[in-house]
Protein backbone atom coordinates (compact mmCIF):
# COMPACT_ATOMS: atom_id res chain seq x y z
CA UNK A 1 0.00 0.00 0.00
CA UNK A 2 1.48 3.41 -0.92
CA UNK A 3 1.11 5.91 2.12
CA UNK A 4 -1.14 8.23 0.48
CA UNK A 5 0.57 11.73 2.31
CA UNK A 6 -1.43 14.03 3.69
CA UNK A 7 0.75 16.58 2.43
CA UNK A 8 -0.39 16.25 -1.29
CA UNK A 9 -4.01 15.27 -1.23
CA UNK A 10 -4.03 19.33 -2.74
CA UNK A 11 -5.79 20.67 0.02
CA UNK A 12 -4.77 24.50 0.54
CA UNK A 13 -2.39 24.29 3.93
CA UNK A 14 -4.06 25.87 7.44
CA UNK A 15 -3.31 29.51 7.70
CA UNK A 16 -3.03 30.06 11.68
CA UNK A 17 -5.82 32.52 12.77
CA UNK A 18 -5.45 36.04 12.71
CA UNK A 19 -4.49 37.72 16.11
CA UNK A 20 -7.05 39.16 18.26
CA UNK A 21 -6.28 42.90 17.32
CA UNK A 22 -6.65 42.34 13.32
CA UNK A 23 -10.61 41.72 14.01
CA UNK A 24 -12.26 44.90 12.56
CA UNK A 25 -14.08 46.72 15.64
CA UNK A 26 -17.49 47.48 15.55
CA UNK A 27 -18.33 51.45 15.12
CA UNK A 28 -18.87 53.77 17.67
CA UNK A 29 -22.69 54.44 17.85
CA UNK A 30 -23.50 57.85 16.33
CA UNK A 31 -24.74 60.68 18.43
CA UNK A 32 -24.21 60.95 22.41
CA UNK A 33 -25.13 58.13 24.73
CA UNK A 34 -28.47 57.99 26.45
CA UNK A 35 -26.78 59.01 30.09
CA UNK A 36 -25.51 62.73 28.59
CA UNK A 37 -29.01 63.16 26.52
CA UNK A 38 -30.59 62.93 30.05
CA UNK A 39 -28.51 65.24 31.78
CA UNK A 40 -28.61 68.26 29.34
CA UNK A 41 -32.60 67.86 29.36
CA UNK A 42 -32.20 67.98 32.95
CA UNK A 43 -30.06 71.37 32.38
CA UNK A 44 -32.70 72.89 29.61
CA UNK A 45 -35.73 72.13 32.29
CA UNK A 46 -34.08 73.95 34.57
CA UNK A 47 -32.75 76.62 32.46
CA UNK A 48 -36.96 77.08 31.57
CA UNK A 49 -37.65 76.91 34.98
CA UNK A 50 -35.37 79.77 35.59
CA UNK A 51 -36.20 81.82 32.66
CA UNK A 52 -39.92 81.46 33.31
CA UNK A 53 -39.13 82.61 37.42
CA UNK A 54 -37.62 85.51 35.88
CA UNK A 55 -40.03 86.51 34.07
CA UNK A 56 -42.79 86.39 36.38
CA UNK A 57 -40.36 88.67 38.78
CA UNK A 58 -40.09 91.28 35.82
CA UNK A 59 -43.63 91.37 35.21
CA UNK A 60 -44.65 92.14 38.95
CA UNK A 61 -42.39 94.55 39.44
CA UNK A 62 -43.26 96.73 36.37
CA UNK A 63 -40.19 95.83 34.08
CA UNK A 64 -42.22 94.57 31.27
CA UNK A 65 -45.90 93.80 30.42
CA UNK A 66 -45.63 91.39 28.29
CA UNK A 67 -48.24 89.10 29.82
CA UNK A 68 -48.45 86.94 26.58
CA UNK A 69 -44.43 85.68 26.95
CA UNK A 70 -44.78 85.55 30.79
CA UNK A 71 -47.51 83.39 30.77
CA UNK A 72 -46.29 81.37 27.77
CA UNK A 73 -43.02 80.88 29.49
CA UNK A 74 -44.10 79.58 32.49
CA UNK A 75 -46.48 77.25 30.18
CA UNK A 76 -43.57 75.71 28.58
CA UNK A 77 -41.38 75.06 31.56
CA UNK A 78 -44.21 73.48 33.29
CA UNK A 79 -44.87 71.38 29.93
CA UNK A 80 -40.61 70.42 29.97
CA UNK A 81 -40.64 69.59 33.29
CA UNK A 82 -43.86 67.14 32.86
CA UNK A 83 -41.72 65.90 29.88
CA UNK A 84 -39.11 64.82 31.99
CA UNK A 85 -40.99 63.70 34.71
CA UNK A 86 -43.00 60.92 32.38
CA UNK A 87 -39.76 60.15 30.63
CA UNK A 88 -38.29 58.93 34.17
CA UNK A 89 -41.58 57.18 35.36
CA UNK A 90 -41.53 54.93 32.24
CA UNK A 91 -37.99 54.77 32.79
CA UNK A 92 -38.61 53.47 36.61
CA UNK A 93 -41.37 51.56 35.41
CA UNK A 94 -39.13 49.30 32.80
CA UNK A 95 -36.91 48.77 34.98
CA UNK A 96 -39.02 47.35 37.63
CA UNK A 97 -40.51 45.26 34.86
CA UNK A 98 -36.72 44.27 33.81
CA UNK A 99 -35.97 43.43 37.68
CA UNK A 100 -38.95 41.29 38.02
CA UNK A 101 -38.27 39.13 34.93
CA UNK A 102 -37.35 35.45 35.42
CA UNK A 103 -34.05 34.44 33.66
CA UNK B 1 -34.51 75.24 54.65
CA UNK B 2 -36.54 72.99 52.59
CA UNK B 3 -39.56 73.86 53.54
CA UNK B 4 -39.55 77.32 53.05
CA UNK B 5 -37.39 77.73 50.27
CA UNK B 6 -40.13 75.27 48.37
CA UNK B 7 -43.21 77.86 49.54
CA UNK B 8 -40.73 81.38 49.07
CA UNK B 9 -38.50 80.62 46.59
CA UNK B 10 -38.91 82.44 43.53
CA UNK B 11 -41.39 84.69 42.56
CA UNK B 12 -44.53 83.45 44.15
CA UNK B 13 -43.69 85.99 47.54
CA UNK B 14 -44.24 88.73 44.93
CA UNK B 15 -46.94 87.31 43.64
CA UNK B 16 -48.53 86.98 47.08
CA UNK B 17 -47.72 90.85 48.13
CA UNK B 18 -49.26 91.65 44.35
CA UNK B 19 -52.32 90.23 45.85
CA UNK B 20 -52.43 91.77 48.76
CA UNK B 21 -51.82 95.25 47.20
CA UNK B 22 -54.91 94.48 45.12
CA UNK B 23 -56.78 93.63 48.22
CA UNK B 24 -56.05 96.85 49.93
CA UNK B 25 -56.58 98.68 46.37
CA UNK B 26 -59.93 98.04 45.79
CA UNK B 27 -60.84 98.79 49.38
CA UNK B 28 -59.70 102.60 48.64
CA UNK B 29 -61.10 102.51 45.22
CA UNK B 30 -64.88 101.59 46.69
CA UNK B 31 -64.39 104.65 49.27
CA UNK B 32 -63.30 106.64 46.19
CA UNK B 33 -66.46 105.82 44.28
CA UNK B 34 -68.70 105.93 47.39
CA UNK B 35 -68.02 109.40 47.74
CA UNK B 36 -67.74 110.79 44.31
CA UNK B 37 -70.87 113.08 45.02
CA UNK B 38 -69.67 113.82 48.73
CA UNK B 39 -68.57 117.80 48.58
CA UNK B 40 -65.13 118.50 49.83
CA UNK B 41 -63.82 115.11 49.44
CA UNK B 42 -60.44 114.41 48.10
CA UNK B 43 -59.74 110.95 46.66
CA UNK B 44 -57.09 108.64 47.96
CA UNK B 45 -54.75 106.46 46.05
CA UNK B 46 -52.55 103.79 46.05
CA UNK B 47 -49.57 104.20 42.94
CA UNK B 48 -49.19 101.09 41.42
CA UNK B 49 -46.12 102.14 39.84
CA UNK B 50 -44.81 102.98 43.37
CA UNK B 51 -45.53 99.58 44.31
CA UNK B 52 -44.08 98.04 41.91
CA UNK B 53 -40.61 99.56 42.58
CA UNK B 54 -40.62 98.75 46.23
CA UNK B 55 -41.42 95.74 45.05
CA UNK B 56 -38.24 95.66 42.65
CA UNK B 57 -35.94 97.13 45.31
CA UNK B 58 -37.06 94.58 48.00
CA UNK B 59 -36.63 91.71 45.48
CA UNK B 60 -32.79 92.78 44.88
CA UNK B 61 -32.55 93.01 48.72
CA UNK B 62 -33.28 89.02 48.65
CA UNK B 63 -31.00 88.48 45.99
CA UNK B 64 -27.79 89.78 47.92
CA UNK B 65 -28.95 88.72 51.97
CA UNK B 66 -31.23 85.87 50.94
CA UNK B 67 -34.19 85.08 53.41
CA UNK B 68 -38.02 86.24 52.75
CA UNK B 69 -39.24 89.26 50.44
CA UNK B 70 -39.15 92.52 52.89
CA UNK B 71 -40.30 95.68 51.77
CA UNK B 72 -38.64 98.60 53.76
CA UNK B 73 -37.92 101.20 51.68
CA UNK B 74 -41.12 102.95 50.66
CA UNK B 75 -43.55 104.70 53.52
CA UNK B 76 -45.81 103.70 51.64
CA UNK B 77 -45.62 100.12 51.44
CA UNK B 78 -43.92 98.12 53.92
CA UNK B 79 -44.37 94.57 55.37
CA UNK B 80 -45.00 94.17 58.84
CA UNK B 81 -43.21 91.38 61.27
CA UNK B 82 -45.54 88.86 60.19
CA UNK B 83 -44.72 89.54 56.53
CA UNK B 84 -48.40 91.18 55.69
CA UNK B 85 -48.33 94.05 53.89
CA UNK B 86 -49.57 97.14 55.35
CA UNK B 87 -50.23 100.03 52.68
CA UNK B 88 -50.75 103.55 53.33
CA UNK B 89 -52.67 105.63 50.63
CA UNK B 90 -51.81 108.83 50.05
CA UNK B 91 -53.89 112.01 48.47
CA UNK B 92 -54.29 112.06 44.83
CA UNK B 93 -52.67 115.28 43.37
CA UNK B 94 -55.01 117.73 43.07
CA UNK B 95 -54.08 117.93 38.92
CA UNK B 96 -55.30 121.77 39.35
CA UNK B 97 -58.72 120.90 38.63
CA UNK B 98 -61.57 121.45 41.88
CA UNK B 99 -65.39 120.90 40.71
CA UNK B 100 -67.92 123.01 42.56
CA UNK B 101 -68.51 120.72 45.14
CA UNK B 102 -64.66 120.89 46.34
CA UNK B 103 -63.82 117.35 45.02
CA UNK B 104 -60.87 116.48 42.87
CA UNK B 105 -62.10 113.02 42.06
CA UNK B 106 -63.42 112.23 38.59
CA UNK B 107 -65.52 109.34 37.96
CA UNK B 108 -64.35 108.37 35.14
CA UNK B 109 -60.30 107.28 36.28
CA UNK B 110 -62.48 105.61 39.18
CA UNK B 111 -63.55 103.13 36.84
CA UNK B 112 -60.27 103.05 34.98
CA UNK B 113 -58.44 102.03 38.23
CA UNK B 114 -60.91 99.71 39.12
CA UNK B 115 -60.98 97.51 36.01
CA UNK B 116 -57.09 97.79 36.15
CA UNK B 117 -56.92 96.44 39.38
CA UNK B 118 -59.36 93.27 38.59
CA UNK B 119 -56.81 92.57 35.74
CA UNK B 120 -53.87 92.92 37.52
CA UNK B 121 -55.02 90.59 40.65
CA UNK B 122 -56.60 87.78 38.10
CA UNK B 123 -52.95 87.50 36.15
CA UNK B 124 -51.10 87.30 39.82
CA UNK B 125 -53.72 84.71 40.90
CA UNK B 126 -52.90 82.88 37.93
CA UNK B 127 -49.80 82.71 38.06
CA UNK B 128 -49.50 81.91 41.56
CA UNK B 129 -52.14 79.11 41.30
CA UNK B 130 -49.76 77.38 38.21
CA UNK B 131 -46.22 78.08 40.99
CA UNK B 132 -48.27 75.87 43.17
CA UNK B 133 -49.58 74.04 40.69
CA UNK B 134 -46.11 72.67 39.37
CA UNK B 135 -44.73 72.25 43.22
CA UNK B 136 -47.53 69.74 43.64
CA UNK B 137 -46.89 67.73 40.58
CA UNK B 138 -43.21 67.42 41.69
CA UNK B 139 -44.54 66.10 45.00
CA UNK B 140 -47.34 63.69 43.37
CA UNK B 141 -44.88 62.47 41.02
CA UNK B 142 -47.55 61.96 38.65
CA UNK B 143 -48.13 64.83 35.73
CA UNK B 144 -52.18 64.39 36.74
CA UNK C 1 -62.52 92.00 50.99
CA UNK C 2 -65.80 92.50 52.14
CA UNK C 3 -64.93 95.87 53.48
CA UNK C 4 -64.88 96.68 49.77
CA UNK C 5 -68.41 95.32 49.16
CA UNK C 6 -69.56 97.62 52.74
CA UNK C 7 -68.21 100.50 51.40
CA UNK C 8 -69.81 100.23 48.15
CA UNK C 9 -72.85 99.66 49.68
CA UNK C 10 -72.93 102.32 51.71
CA UNK C 11 -72.36 104.02 48.78
CA UNK C 12 -75.63 102.54 46.95
CA UNK C 13 -77.50 102.97 50.21
CA UNK C 14 -76.47 107.12 50.11
CA UNK C 15 -76.97 107.68 46.36
CA UNK C 16 -80.55 106.41 46.30
CA UNK C 17 -81.34 108.40 49.11
CA UNK C 18 -79.97 111.29 47.27
CA UNK C 19 -82.25 110.71 44.42
CA UNK C 20 -85.03 110.31 46.29
CA UNK C 21 -84.70 113.43 48.01
CA UNK C 22 -83.97 115.25 44.15
CA UNK C 23 -87.66 113.15 43.18
CA UNK C 24 -88.95 114.74 45.90
CA UNK C 25 -88.03 118.11 44.91
CA UNK C 26 -89.14 117.87 41.25
CA UNK C 27 -93.07 116.51 42.44
CA UNK C 28 -93.32 119.42 44.70
CA UNK C 29 -92.28 122.05 42.41
CA UNK C 30 -95.55 123.86 42.53
CA UNK C 31 -96.53 122.72 46.33
CA UNK C 32 -97.76 125.74 47.84
CA UNK C 33 -98.55 124.32 51.27
CA UNK C 34 -95.78 122.82 54.07
CA UNK C 35 -96.63 119.42 55.97
CA UNK C 36 -95.71 121.09 59.14
CA UNK C 37 -98.60 123.89 58.78
CA UNK C 38 -96.08 126.51 58.81
CA UNK C 39 -96.81 129.49 56.23
CA UNK C 40 -94.73 129.44 52.89
CA UNK C 41 -94.03 126.53 50.34
CA UNK C 42 -92.62 123.65 50.41
CA UNK C 43 -88.72 124.33 50.35
CA UNK C 44 -86.28 122.79 48.57
CA UNK C 45 -84.25 119.85 50.21
CA UNK C 46 -80.92 118.25 50.03
CA UNK C 47 -79.40 115.33 51.21
CA UNK C 48 -76.23 115.65 52.83
CA UNK C 49 -73.47 113.19 52.49
CA UNK C 50 -70.25 113.02 54.66
CA UNK C 51 -67.46 110.53 54.19
CA UNK C 52 -67.46 107.85 56.84
CA UNK C 53 -70.14 105.12 57.35
CA UNK C 54 -71.11 106.77 60.37
CA UNK C 55 -70.04 103.86 62.50
CA UNK C 56 -66.71 104.86 62.35
CA UNK C 57 -65.51 103.01 58.92
CA UNK C 58 -64.67 103.90 55.96
CA UNK C 59 -67.89 104.64 52.97
CA UNK C 60 -70.23 107.37 53.12
CA UNK C 61 -73.56 107.99 54.67
CA UNK C 62 -76.40 110.85 54.30
CA UNK C 63 -75.78 113.03 57.65
CA UNK C 64 -79.28 114.59 57.16
CA UNK C 65 -81.87 116.01 54.87
CA UNK C 66 -81.81 119.41 55.31
CA UNK C 67 -83.83 122.33 53.87
CA UNK C 68 -82.45 124.93 51.30
CA UNK C 69 -83.67 128.07 53.09
CA UNK C 70 -80.57 130.30 50.96
CA UNK C 71 -82.05 130.50 47.59
CA UNK C 72 -85.40 132.85 47.59
CA UNK C 73 -88.66 131.36 46.74
CA UNK C 74 -90.39 132.51 43.75
CA UNK C 75 -93.00 135.16 43.96
CA UNK C 76 -96.23 135.42 41.99
CA UNK C 77 -99.08 138.13 42.15
CA UNK C 78 -102.26 135.77 42.28
CA UNK C 79 -104.90 137.35 44.98
CA UNK C 80 -106.96 134.63 43.95
CA UNK C 81 -105.37 131.69 45.20
CA UNK C 82 -106.23 130.08 48.39
CA UNK C 83 -102.86 130.31 49.67
CA UNK C 84 -102.02 134.10 49.05
CA UNK C 85 -100.97 136.26 51.39
CA UNK C 86 -102.29 139.75 52.86
CA UNK C 87 -100.61 141.10 49.60
CA UNK C 88 -102.32 138.85 47.06
CA UNK C 89 -98.41 137.30 46.73
CA UNK C 90 -98.49 133.31 46.31
CA UNK C 91 -94.85 131.88 47.03
CA UNK C 92 -93.85 128.79 45.20
CA UNK C 93 -90.68 126.49 46.00
CA UNK C 94 -87.15 127.68 45.45
CA UNK C 95 -86.55 124.60 42.82
CA UNK C 96 -85.34 124.55 39.60
CA UNK C 97 -86.10 121.62 37.59
CA UNK C 98 -82.92 121.71 35.64
CA UNK C 99 -81.01 122.06 38.26
CA UNK C 100 -83.08 119.04 39.91
CA UNK C 101 -83.03 117.30 36.84
CA UNK C 102 -78.77 117.14 36.54
CA UNK C 103 -78.44 116.66 39.98
CA UNK C 104 -80.44 113.55 39.22
CA UNK C 105 -78.47 112.15 36.44
CA UNK C 106 -75.18 112.94 38.77
CA UNK C 107 -76.78 110.43 41.47
CA UNK C 108 -77.91 107.63 38.81
CA UNK C 109 -74.27 108.37 37.47
CA UNK C 110 -72.62 107.29 41.21
CA UNK C 111 -75.12 104.92 42.12
CA UNK C 112 -74.32 103.09 38.48
CA UNK C 113 -70.55 103.49 39.44
CA UNK C 114 -71.26 101.90 42.94
CA UNK C 115 -72.32 98.55 41.36
CA UNK C 116 -69.83 98.32 38.73
CA UNK C 117 -67.34 98.14 42.09
CA UNK C 118 -69.58 95.84 43.60
CA UNK C 119 -69.31 93.62 40.60
CA UNK C 120 -65.36 94.51 40.12
CA UNK C 121 -64.66 93.44 43.73
CA UNK C 122 -66.89 90.18 43.43
CA UNK C 123 -64.48 89.34 40.44
CA UNK C 124 -61.57 89.78 42.61
CA UNK C 125 -62.94 87.40 45.15
CA UNK C 126 -63.67 84.93 42.79
CA UNK C 127 -59.88 84.82 40.99
CA UNK C 128 -58.68 85.10 45.08
CA UNK C 129 -60.91 81.96 45.85
CA UNK C 130 -59.48 80.40 42.81
CA UNK C 131 -55.72 79.43 43.48
CA UNK C 132 -57.44 77.81 46.36
CA UNK C 133 -59.79 74.99 43.99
Amino acid sequence: MSDTRINNLGLPPIKPLGSPASIAQPTAPVGKDFKSYLMESLEKVNQLQNEANAGVERLATGQTDNLAEVFSATRKAGVAFDLLMEIRNKLTDAYTELKQMRV
Amino acid sequence: MLMSDITNGGATPLLEKTLAFTAARQKMLATNIANITTPGYRAKQLDAEAFQKALRDASQKRRVTGGSLELSGSKEFRTDSVGLLNVTPSEEPAENLLFQDGTNARIERQMALLAENAMVNQAAAELLKGAFHGIEKAIRGRAV
Amino acid sequence: MFGALDISTSGLVAQRINLDTIVGNIANMQTTQRVDGQTGPYLRRVALLTSGDGRGGDGVHVQSVVEDTQSKTRAIKDPSHPDADANGIVYYPNIDPSTEMVNAMVAVRAYEANLTAIESTKSIVASTLRILA
